[in-house]
């Protein structure tokens, strides 16, 4: 199976870098002549991973199947007053019945959901009329509501079980909602609950109405639940990790670094790992070889449940560093070049085909290289890699005569694209399970220590001109896309970029950019609370 | 918005009867309470509520925790108690509620199955049938609850990853396992980046962990 449960092999020595796969591997989307110096683009040419899963069918179940029957019951005798409520549950009396005396079920008793209208006890049961009731049950329920949310409901108090004998006339007033910052109106059987609730808590609202009771009018009243969720936004805590832990790493990071093109990054630890108390387990660098005009930006994203990914993430970043410099001289040098600009003149397979060896050999030897770092690492705080798990987004650009030559390796979720108005293109594929969550980590061999696998994850393309490439990780492509469909949507770049805009002057001039930059990543998002991490390189 | 699906299938036979079901209620409540107080939780837990005895109800489908209403829990008389039939109707129901990713949608989390029940199943041929069906669901951790001195733990370590037992089925019992589950859930709302199973928080004292 493809997903992150797929158990590490026992750490073995990585092997090296493993011969990239011959010409029988899958083609990587390239750009077709007609894309890559005109500003068309064909994102369709990276095809998303085929998920093994049916489609879900809609569920059938609506809204009214979604109420569950009612916590409390109040009871009205003819005679008597309100019943005494029943017992706490807490403390049933042994030897009582688990019912009155009084509700007695018989074969021809109706039973409501569980409401019981006794018999009469003097008369012995005829179809009709039918016997007086002795006992009725009310049902009101109120739909939940949550503080600082309007709330806007009209319900009608009826029976449970409808009787001919008896009707709820009117409602005559409701305590308990003046409280919570809401008010009652009142309009014969119905209640009209509205305003925002202040006050998170199960609370009890009473309802006294009248009822006609074989024939004779009777008050009642009745109590029901009335549940205020919390504001999840008041819940959130803000804690620090426990001091002593190894690998420590400050919950905000921004840069900024202007060589020839303006690179800026921030990463944010999540209000999930800051509720609790957690480090950030993001990381990312920027970088630029400066006598080669390579620019570099690689963020990483520790895996959610392994112990140590903080620093296997800032690892595999440190090492990407280190490694680029040579790998880069090695295979994207001055050799490199004037393939670059006779790619740039006519594409062919065999020209693509020497651009992606030597990217495979440069991107994928740098990866790899992040790989056995982590590898060492693990053996010498003796855990299993896994502990180390992270994802790896790599991304590396230069500027040709012939326009921006960008390349990408990457494995897990998150992703990076080039990005222009109306035009963005994706250089990733997306890594995901079935489930949310579910990835693919950097430190898992069948990947690091298969060519298909890595050559697979080299995506590469010419533009005659950009905006911006931006890499992020999952805390904000979940957010910002959600779907692997939305992820390759121009229009939803086109958002992003306004949305980021926003909050962020991305102008290569801007010298807080990157500071900005990091304030955005405070956006609120229902549900989506994991570190965010994002890097941008602009022209 | 991920979702994290619990699901609670709650033995509601007719040895349930009495303080063992106000127990329940008062714990389950409690968990419902305490849910609600995390954030996270509250972003992302969806709760199904499926009782068995000599019937299996669904009675509360997969409801967000926002919108979560406590059900009506009954116990009949005496009766048999159908585990086997309720875990077919999880299994339907898993099949039917569960999103996963696709291209389009955005998958749920792992779903959870905690199962409770104070015997053993009486539908024992069946219940054997479908354990393997369940399994099949991909469930992040199923933890079953083997509540009071007739409950047999052996019949749930198939089923279960984690089988707890109470000693007692009075409300502190109850409150301290659906507790536990509450924590379960809550460290499975951050926490199941990854793992296949979350981690388990350390059992309250009232609990004993089967091993």
């Amino acid at each position: 199976m493809t997903n992150s449960e797929t158990p590490e092999p026992p750490a073995e020595e990585p092997s090296p870098v493993p011969a990239p796969p011959e010409a029988t591997s899958p083609t990587p989307p390239t750009p077709t002549p007609d894309e890559w110096l005109a500003d068309a683009v064909a994102p369709a040419a990276l095809q998303p991973i085929q998920v093994d899963s049916p489609p879900i069918e809609p569920s059938s179940y609506g809204p009214t199947r979604m109420l569950a029957p009612l916590l409390d019951i109040s009871h009205v005798t003819e005679a008597a007053p309100v019943n005494p409520p029943p017992a706490p549950p807490r403390v049933p009396a042994p030897a009582a019945p688990a019912n009155p005396p009084v509700v007695k079920l018989t074969p021809n008793t109706t039973i409501g959901q569980r409401g019981h209208i006794p018999p009469s006890p003097t008369k012995a049961p005829v179809v009709k009329p039918p016997p007086p009731p002795s006992k009725v049950e009310l049902q009101l329920q109120l739909p939940n509501g949550s503080v600082d949310k309007p709330y806007d409901v009209r319900k009608t108090l009826t029976l449970l079980t409808p009787s001919p004998s008896i009707e709820v006339l009117s409602i005559q007033r409701i305590e308990g909602l003046a409280d919570l910052g809401l008010k009652g109106t009142v309009s014969g059987r119905e209640i009209h609950v509205t305003g925002t609730p202040t006050k998170p808590g199960d609370h009890t609202i009473t309802i006294f109405c009248t009822l006609r009771v074989s024939g004779s009018e009777v008050s009642s009243h009745k109590q029901i639940t009335l549940t205020v969720n919390p504001d999840p936004r008041s819940l959130w805590k803000d804690l620090e990790p426990a001091p002593g832990q190894p690998f420590f790493k400050p919950h905000l990071c921004s840069e900024r670094l202007a060589k020839g093109m303006v690179l800026i990054g921030a990463s944010r630890r999540g209000r999930s790992h800051a509720h609790e108390g957690k480090f950030r387990e993001d990381d990312f660098r920027l970088g630029a070889l400066d006598d080669r005009g390579w620019h570099y930006m690689v963020v990483a994203d520790g895996a959610g449940s392994a112990n140590f990914s903080r620093r296997g993430s800032e690892l595999a970043c440190e090492t990407v560093c280190q490694a680029i410099g040579p790998h880069l001289a090695g295979t994207l040098g001055p050799m490199f070049d004037p393939v670059v600009s006779e790619f740039a003149r006519e594409q062919g397979d065999a020209l693509s085909r020497q651009i992606r060896t030597a990217l495979y050999k440069a991107l994928g030897g740098v990866a790899h290289e992040a790989y056995r770092a982590l590898d060492s690492l693990a053996k010498s705080i003796n855990c299993p890699i896994k502990d180390l798990a992270t994802t790896l987004n790599l991304t590396i650009c230069k500027r040709y005569d012939e326009g921006w030559f960008v390349a990408a390796f990457a494995v897990g979720d998150g992703g990076v694209a080039v990005y222009r108005p109306g035009a963005s293109f994706p250089l990733n594929l997306a890594d995901s399970g079935e489930f949310a969550g579910q990835t693919r980590f950097l430190t898992m061999p069948e990947i690091m220590g298969n060519g298909t696998e890595i050559s697979n994850r080299i995506h590469f393309a010419l533009f005659s001109s950009l905006t911006a490439i931006i890499g992020m990780t999952d805390g904000i492509s979940d957010p910002k896309f959600a779907t692997d469909k939305n992820f390759t949507d121009p229009a939803k770049w086109d958002q992003l970029w306004a949305d980021i805009g926003a909050r962020v002057r991305l102008d290569r001039d801007n010298p807080d950019a990157h500071t900005e930059l990091l304030d955005w990543l405070d956006f609120w998002s229902t549900g989506n609370h994991d570190d965010r991490t994002i890097a941008l390189m602009l022209p | 918005m991920r979702r994290l699906p619990i699901y609670l299938l709650l033995d509601t036979s007719g040895s349930m009867r009495g303080e063992p079901i106000e127990s329940l209620k008062v714990g389950l409540q409690s968990m419902i309470a305490s849910l609600r107080q995390d954030p996270q939780a509250l972003d992302s837990v969806h709760i199904s509520v499926i009782t068995f005895d000599r019937d299996v109800k669904t009675l509360v489908p997969l409801t967000s925790l926002e919108e979560f209403q406590m059900p009506w829990l009954e116990t009949p008389d005496s009766g048999p108690t159908h585990l086997g039939e309720a875990l077919e109707e999880l299994c339907k129901r898993v099949d039917r509620e569960i999103v996963k990713t696709t291209n389009d949608v955005k998958g749920d989390w792992k779903p959870m199955l905690f199962v409770m029940t104070d015997g053993s199943p009486s539908d024992k041929q069946k219940y054997n049938a479908v354990i393997p069906e369940v399994k099949r669901r991909n469930f992040a951790t199923i933890v079953a609850c083997a509540a009071g001195s007739k409950a047999k733990t052996e019949d749930l370590q198939p089923l279960a990853d984690h089988v707890v037992s109470l000693d007692t089925m009075d409300s502190s019992s109850f409150s301290g396992f659906f507790k536990w589950v509450s924590d379960t859930v809550a460290a499975g709302s951050t926490s199941m980046g990854m793992t296949a199973t979350p981690p388990l928080p350390p059992a309250p004292p009232e609990v004993y962990v089967v091993v």
